[in-house]
Formats: structure tokens, sequence, C-alpha cells
């Protein structure tokens, strides 16, 4: 039985578990059409490390003179680094820091205690009322295309919820992430995989 | 062992470990080497500036790789662009135009595999110049490009079909 | 030095009171229309066509949607199957000045064999947009020329409008 051309790319590579490893390898003794083309794969992989060995100096000097680059770089950031705002240290006189708290204080008691500014905990059920009771201040009537305000507003007033669509993928489909996710435009994509 | 990107040794030891792939993925890529080292101190520098753990040395390796990869093919794609619009202008064909040392350095054989590696697309480039140059196995592949192991053999195949072709039209017979 | 400071503690308390307590008592009606007329200029309408792709491009499943949002505020699109769950959330913002972009979260819990751990993937992308342009989002990533059996794309094709 002879392998697919898959299995023996990645035979090459010493990438399938052992004991197909051992039986591509016993297989390779007696056929020659898998020996000539695994043979083909390791020629191939050869063909890369000869050229690359060629580079190999040029790699060597690279490696240094980045490290020193990167040196140079990181120094220079870390004293051009200045304190954030937020970390400086503040003095603040005492009567002004007093004035402050004082400050601090009549405004919660004004917030708490005075009537003209109380607000209802359901702030979308008071703009629901304020429609309903002063109808001629929002105009509703001339647009008919836009949703009911009542329905925007309790929409809106959902903390943090997204509008959820659940939708059912076909149950005999295997599914792989098969790259980087991507956003695309649309005329951009279908051009590129015209070509 | 856990790695901080800007511990002074952690630091020294991925880049130790990763410098050599790196280097060869970039220069893989661009086919320049100086832009290559370029890439390389861009994604060392931004590994440090990022200030995060990694649970292992590996793990930091991968994130580099992905990185340097990704600058090297948004390098590629830009100068493709520019080549584009260059032959578009002036029409006439531009050779990819390197120094002349760089010219002497450079090998038959390595202006024809790059030539082919150049025609190769993006996603088969990726598979092939990380298992050739970076000597990574499936696995390690599929963790950087977030791709399946199997996705990752059949990507390398794909692309080593498509390479002897190449080089069987540049007169290299690979058997 | 005293008296300075206390000059100053009353001259800084004043300061901040004043413009508070006569914001406290202006009739909530004004902000209202305000508000109602900052939102009716911000909703916005979501296309959202979701397809899986075969590997000879074909599309072998489609489903599509449309919902009503405002500026900033998300639609999640959960697509659940076998081995995979995919959840994407758009949120589309709108500017004063009526350019908008579009930001996909994607996030994919995988199961490659069965018995196996889950794995999972995220990422946030984002792009400017005009009004009615279709943009795809491919949340598990674009379809690659495979060998492999019953490897499929997830696309989502969305369009984003403001209601006028």
């Amino acid at each position: 039985m002879c392998y697919d051309e898959n299995v023996l790319s990645a035979y090459s590579d010493g990438e399938l578990d052992i004991r197909l490893l051992d039986e591509i390898t016993a297989h390779l003794e007696i056929c020659g059409r898998c020996r000539s083309i695994a043979a083909k794969y390791r020629k191939l992989g050869e063909l890369f490390s000869v050229e690359d060995n060629v580079r190999k100096e040029a790699f060597l000097s690279s490696e240094h003179t980045v490290w020193n680059r990167v040196q140079t770089r990181i120094r220079r950031e870390r004293k051009g680094t200045a304190i954030p705002l937020w970390r400086r240290r503040l003095t603040v006189p005492v009567p002004v820091a007093a004035g402050v708290l004082l400050t601090v204080c009549v405004l919660c008691a004004v917030l708490i205690f005075s009537p003209e500014t109380f607000l209802p905990d359901d702030t979308s059920a008071l703009i629901a009322q304020q429609i309903e009771m002063d109808k001629q201040s929002v105009d509703l009537s001339t647009d008919k295309t836009l949703p009911e305000l009542e329905k925007l507003v309790q929409f809106l007033s959902e903390q943090g919820a997204a509008i959820e669509v659940r939708i059912e993928l076909p149950g005999s489909s295997h599914f792989e992430v098969i790259g980087e996710p991507q956003l695309i435009k649309a005329s951009d994509y279908r051009k590129d995989a015209a070509q | 062992m856990k790695i901080f990107s800007n511990d002074p040794d952690s630091f020294k030891t991925v880049y130790g470990q990763s410098f050599p792939i790196i280097v060869r993925v970039a220069y893989h890529i661009t086919l320049d080497i100086e832009v290559a080292e370029d890439i390389c101190q861009e994604a060392f520098i931004r590994f440090y500036n990022r200030s995060i753990s990694f649970p292992s040395e590996d793990q930091a390796r991968y994130w580099l790789i992905r990185v340097t990869k990704n600058l090297a093919f948004n390098y590629y794609k830009r100068r493709k662009r520019e080549k584009n619009a260059l032959e578009k202008y002036s029409h006439e064909n531009t050779q990819h135009s390197t120094n002349g040392e760089e010219d002497v350095m450079r090998s038959e054989t390595e202006k024809i595999i790059h030539n082919a590696l150049d025609k190769l697309p993006p996603k088969l480039r990726s598979v092939l110049v990380l298992k050739e140059y970076g000597n990574l196995s499936y696995r390690e592949i599929g963790r950087i490009l977030h791709i399946t192991e199997n996705n990752v053999k059949v990507r390398v195949h794909r692309a080593r079909i498509i390479l002897e072709t190449l080089l069987k039209e540049e007169e290299i017979h690979v058997l | 030095m005293r008296r300075i400071s206390l000059l100053w503690i009353i001259l800084f308390s004043t300061c901040i009171l004043v413009p508070v307590v006569s914001q406290t008592v202006q009739p909530v009606e004004a902000d209202i229309d305000e508000a109602l007329s900052y939102l009716r200029n911000k909703v916005l309408d979501l296309e959202i066509h979701a397809r899986i792709i075969g590997e000879d491009r074909e599309s072998v499943w489609n489903a599509e949607t449309r919902e009503m949002t405002v500026s900033g505020k998300s639609v999640s699109i959960t697509l659940e199957g076998d081995n995979l769950k995919v959840v994407a959330l758009l949120i589309p913002f709108l500017n004063d000045d009526h350019s908008m972009f579009l930001v996909a979260k994607g996030e994919v819990w995988l199961q490659e064999r069965p018995g196996e751990e889950k794995k999972y993937y995220s990422t946030v992308k984002s792009l400017p947009i005009q009004a009615g342009e279709s943009v795809i989002f491919f949340p598990t990533g674009t379809l690659m020329d495979s060998d492999s059996e019953n490897i499929y794309t997830i696309e989502l094709e969305i369009q984003v409008e403001p209601r006028e």
C-alpha cells in the first residue's frame, strides 16, 4: 500500500507518530515510488539548509548589531520617561485642603436633602412620564420610520446588554480556526479573491 | 518558568533564543538583511515595552515570531504596492534592487529560491519559512499562526508542490 | 496668613456651589428634548449576513438578520456548531461629523477533536466604514486553499446605515 504525498512530506519532516514512521520506513525499503517522493522532499529541505548556511555569518553579525541598537533605544526611552502626572507628588496647604473638604460636604448635603434635585432611580420611567405629559414638545408624528421612543429608551436603559442574535450552524460541518481573524471591506476581499 | 518582557535577565535569555529564528523569518520574507534587522529591532522593542509576563520561554518566542512575521509581511506588501505603482507609471519592469555587496553575497541558489518563495502566496510562505528556516515543528507553527497542526501539514505540502514546480522552471531539479 | 486662607476658602466654596445649585433647578424637559433629539440622530441599522463558505468558495449555508442599535451599543451574534462556538460583538460608531467606524470583537471556542479540551481565541478589529458599505468579518480566518475535506470559513457580511 503506497502512501499519499501529503503523508510522505510530513514523514520527511519527522512529524508523524512513531508507529507510522516505522511503517513508512519499512515500506520505503520496497517501494521505489514512495522512496523517490520522500527523497524529493528531503532534498528540498537540504536546498534550504545549504542556502541558510551561506547566511549564517551574516545572521550572527546581525544578532550583535541589533542587540546594541535595542539596548541603546531602551536606555534612551528610560531616560526620556517622565513621571506621569498622577504619580507626581503634590503639596497642598492645609487651609486649602480644609476648604475643599468643606465644599464637598456642603455639596453632598445639598444633593441629599434638597427636594428640587431629587431624581427617581428609574430615570427611564421619568423620561417616559415626561413624554406622556408633554407630547407637544417632542415631535413624534412627523417621522413614521422612527421606532417608538418608549421602546428606544427602554432599550437604552438595559445596562450593558447588547442585542443578542443566536444562530445554529449546520450539524454536519467540522470547523477549524484556519488563520487570523480579519475585518476587511467586501470590495477589497472580492478583488483579492478574484486575482 | 515565567518570563517578564521588561526584566533584563529574561529579555536577554529570550533574545538569545529567539533572534536566530526571527531574523531568518524576517529575512526570508523581506529578502533584505537591513530591513530584517530593523524588523527584529522593532519586534524586540515592542516585546520590551509591552511589559507583560509569559507563562514560558516558548510562549514568549511564539509571540516574537508572530509579531516579526506580521511586520515582515506588512513591509513586503507595502513594497509590492510601491513596485506595482512604479511599474504602472514608468511602464518598466522593476527588478528588486540591492546594493552591489548584497548581490555578490547572494549565491545563485539563494536568488532562485528567493524568487520562488516570492511567488508563493503569503500563507504558504509563512509556514514554509517557519518550517525550513525556523526549524519549528508543525505543532509550534500551529500555535504561532493559530491554526491546527493538520492545517500546517497541508500548507507545508502545498508550498512544497508549488516550489518544486517553480524550481523546475529555473531548471533546478530536486529529483 | 489665616485671614487670607479663610478668604480663599470662602471664595473657592462660592465658586463651586453657585453653579451647582443653579444647575439643579433647571427643568428636566429641556434635557429630555435634547437627549431624544441626540438619540434620534444616533440610531443605526445593521444588516448582517452570516455565511459558511465551503472549500470550493461556494456558500453552503447562510442566514441573515437586521438589527437596530445606537452608536456605541453592540450587537452580538452567536454562532454555535458541533465543535465550535463563535461570539462576534459588532459595535458601530457614528461620529458627529457623520463618519463611521466598526469595531468587531471575535471570541472562538473550538474543540478540534471529540474529548479534547476546548481552545479559546479572541481578537478585536476595527475599520472605518461608509454608510451602506459592506464589510466582512472572518472570526475564524479567511478561506484558504486546502486539501483537507470539510474545512469551512465563517463569514459575517455587515452593512451599517444611519436611520435618517
